[in-house]
């Protein structure tokens, strides 16, 4: 999908570059409610009041309301920019040093040309022996990103990040302080909790779940049959709980129980003795 | 003939002669107003008292007669289009024509009332009754083959209620303990469970009215207030400011703000031109009362219409028995203030 090659000081890696995932969402199209017909977007110009096709449409930079700076594509391909045919690498570090879980926007495989497999090999093992992902800069799709080359397998994998002023402030959350109180039986129990669901991580476990009821959606339609619905689990019983609650209350019941006899069992033995030296 | 035996033999001609011979259906009160629950201390052991815990979840009566059943919230309004399966799980008890005092709740699978997700069925509505499903959860037993009940004693009146044939699990009967509360207490507050209720056994119910023979003990610092605005919060355009309001002295005060977040599901009760119904009560757990009686640390627990405002009141505590100097005759609330409601339009 996209032709170009890894720089580095003076090593040029010629490289193809492919999408590393794909969307399996579930998209639905919109129809004409009447005939059922798919229904069209069309670029429509207001001033003339007619279609304007796909190839007759031209770019504009919006610099004010309503004010408009045309760009032609040669000129976004003649940008004095390294990246337009490059990924230019601009540092190595540790991989841990980059927010993955807000940076990370989407994974590409690089795939070396012909003559880029030596200098390509090269640069996964020092990789490897180092320990360490590179960061750079590379322009898709009309705009430059920042990204991250790292070991995948055999491949080189490539991250498209965010660039840090497209990262929100947490400042906008109502996020929990430092003064709200966790009792440690809580924290406990929520330990236990996530104790109890812990398990490596094997995407194959997980299915989309929506997916594939809608494809079941799908096919019911097509041939006509009744949909299959879930079933609900079953209920749960309140008296399961009442239960728990009353045995603990018997259980207490009968420890204080125990505590009054231990106290007055000293008490019968002393008064049975005064009693016996009495007599 | 002697003159008895024609009296004996007359009537049954008649009968015959009735085209009708279904039974009349005993006839049910129309609304009812339930009875309600004088804030109390702490828990405390009294052989006199019957301990269950106070479920998380909205008070419902369930009135059942043959064709009619129908679900009568706190404030009388009908919610029967809100829980259909309750409807239909009561069908069985059409037969019995009987009145049921309870709580409608949403399970979690451990068995303990969510009130997260009944807010969230409450907002939703119906439609999401197989994702939430509700379940009542009886706990007393207002009128049964056509009497009214309300004026046996309570331990009489959960007897009936006991007795009650009830197979479907999504209409319950949750058990009770007899005199020990603080064992109850103890191992109720672990489990997050909000309140108990101490409920004089001898005691009969008393509609309306906050009785002294009905007590809740609260397990943790939870409250109802009214809604009485919402603001924009400043820097955040999709959070939400609620002013909060509770009755003291008979007069609405401020009680302090919550935030919620315009994403969240309960701002569909909020949301200006959406489901606004006024009034609007907040459910919030709050960390403690300010000096002068205001919350700190308050968090919405659920947004909901099914409480009566004139009960969202800042009330101290009575002493447990057998010091308690509770009203004599129980209470009412005395409303001295509107309303005011308000909403702000949303920005941009």
């Amino acid at each position: 999908m996209w032709r170009g090659a890894i720089s580095f000081g003076m090593v040029a890696i010629p490289v193809r570059m492919y999408l590393a995932n794909e969307s399996k969402g579930v998209s639905f199209r919109l129809l004409c409610p009447r005939d059922g017909a798919p229904l069209r977007n069309k670029r429509w110009c207001p001033v003339e009041e007619c279609e304007v096709g796909w190839n007759d449409a031209v770019r504009g930079f919006e610099v004010g309301k309503d004010e408009y700076v045309r760009i032609e594509d040669e000129e976004l391909d003649n940008l004095p920019l390294d990246t337009t045919r490059t990924i230019e690498i601009l540092e190595f570090c540790d991989d841990s040093e980059i927010d993955a879980g807000v940076y990370v926007k989407g994974a590409y495989y690089l795939e070396p040309e012909a003559v880029g497999v030596k200098p390509y090999q090269l640069l996964r093992k020092a990789l490897e022996k180092t320990g360490k992902v590179a960061v750079g800069k590379v322009a898709l799709r009309d705009r430059e990103h920042l990204c991250r080359l790292a070991l995948h397998e055999r491949a080189i994998l490539l991250n498209t990040l965010h660039w840090p002023d497209e990262i929100r402030d947490l400042g906008q959350l109502a996020l929990p302080d430092a003064e709200v109180e966790v009792h440690a039986r809580e924290l406990d129990m929520a330990v236990m909790l996530v104790e109890n669901l812990a398990a490596s991580f094997d995407p194959a476990r997980h299915r989309d779940g929506y997916r594939d009821a809608v494809q079941s959606l799908v096919e019911a339609k097509l041939t006509d049959r009744p949909l299959e619905r879930a079933p609900s689990p079953p209920l749960a019983q309140i008296t399961d709980l009442m239960a728990v609650l009353k045995a603990s209350v018997e259980a207490s019941s009968r420890q204080r129980q125990a505590a009054l006899d231990s106290d007055a069992e000293p008490e019968r033995a002393t008064g049975s003795a005064r009693r016996r030296r009495a007599s | 003939m002697p003159p008895t035996a024609a009296r004996r033999t007359r009537p049954a001609v008649e009968d015959a002669a009735l085209p009708l011979s279904l039974p009349i259906p005993p006839a049910l009160p129309g609304r009812v107003l339930p009875e309600f629950s004088v804030p109390c201390v702490g828990a405390f052991d009294d052989p006199d008292f019957r301990f269950s815990i106070d479920w998380d979840g909205t008070r419902t009566l369930l009135f059942a007669s043959p064709g009619v059943i129908r679900l009568q919230s706190e404030t009388l309004a009908d919610v029967s289009d809100r829980y259909p399966e309750i409807v239909a799980a009561a069908q069985p008890l059409a037969n019995r024509a009987a009145v049921l005092d309870g709580v409608v709740a949403v399970l979690d699978p451990s068995g303990c009332p969510d009130l997260v997700a009944l807010g969230e069925r409450m907002a939703l509505g119906a439609t999401t009754q197989q994702r939430l499903p509700a379940v009542y959860l009886a706990i007393d037993l207002l009128h049964l083959d056509g009497r009214g009940t309300i004026g046996l004693a309570l331990d009489r009146r959960l007897e009936l209620l006991r007795g009650l044939a009830l197979p479907d699990p999504r209409i319950q009967v949750p058990d009770w303990v007899v005199g020990e509360g603080e064992a109850l207490a103890d191992a109720a507050a672990p489990r997050h469970l909000p309140a108990l209720l101490a409920r004089r056994g001898s005691a009969h119910y008393h509609p309306g009215v906050a009785s002294p023979d009905r007590l809740r003990i609260p397990l943790r610092h939870r409250a109802h207030c009214v809604v009485i605005g919402a603001d924009q919060v400043l820097g955040s355009t999709r959070r939400r400011r609620l002013r909060l309001a509770e009755y003291q002295d008979s007069r609405l005060t401020q009680a302090g703000t919550v935030e919620i977040a315009e994403t969240s599901t309960l701002w569909r009760w909020a949301a200006p031109g959406a489901r606004m119904r006024s009034p609007l009560i907040a459910t919030v757990d709050y960390r403690s009362r300010g000096p002068d009686g205001g919350l700190r640390g308050a968090e919405v627990v659920t947004l909901r219409d099914d409480i009566d405002p004139a009960w969202c009141i800042r009330r101290d505590p009575v002493p447990p028995p057998p010091s308690r100097p509770v009203p004599a005759r129980g209470f009412r609330p005395t409303v001295l203030t509107a309303l005011p409601l308000e909403v702000s339009p949303p920005v941009g």
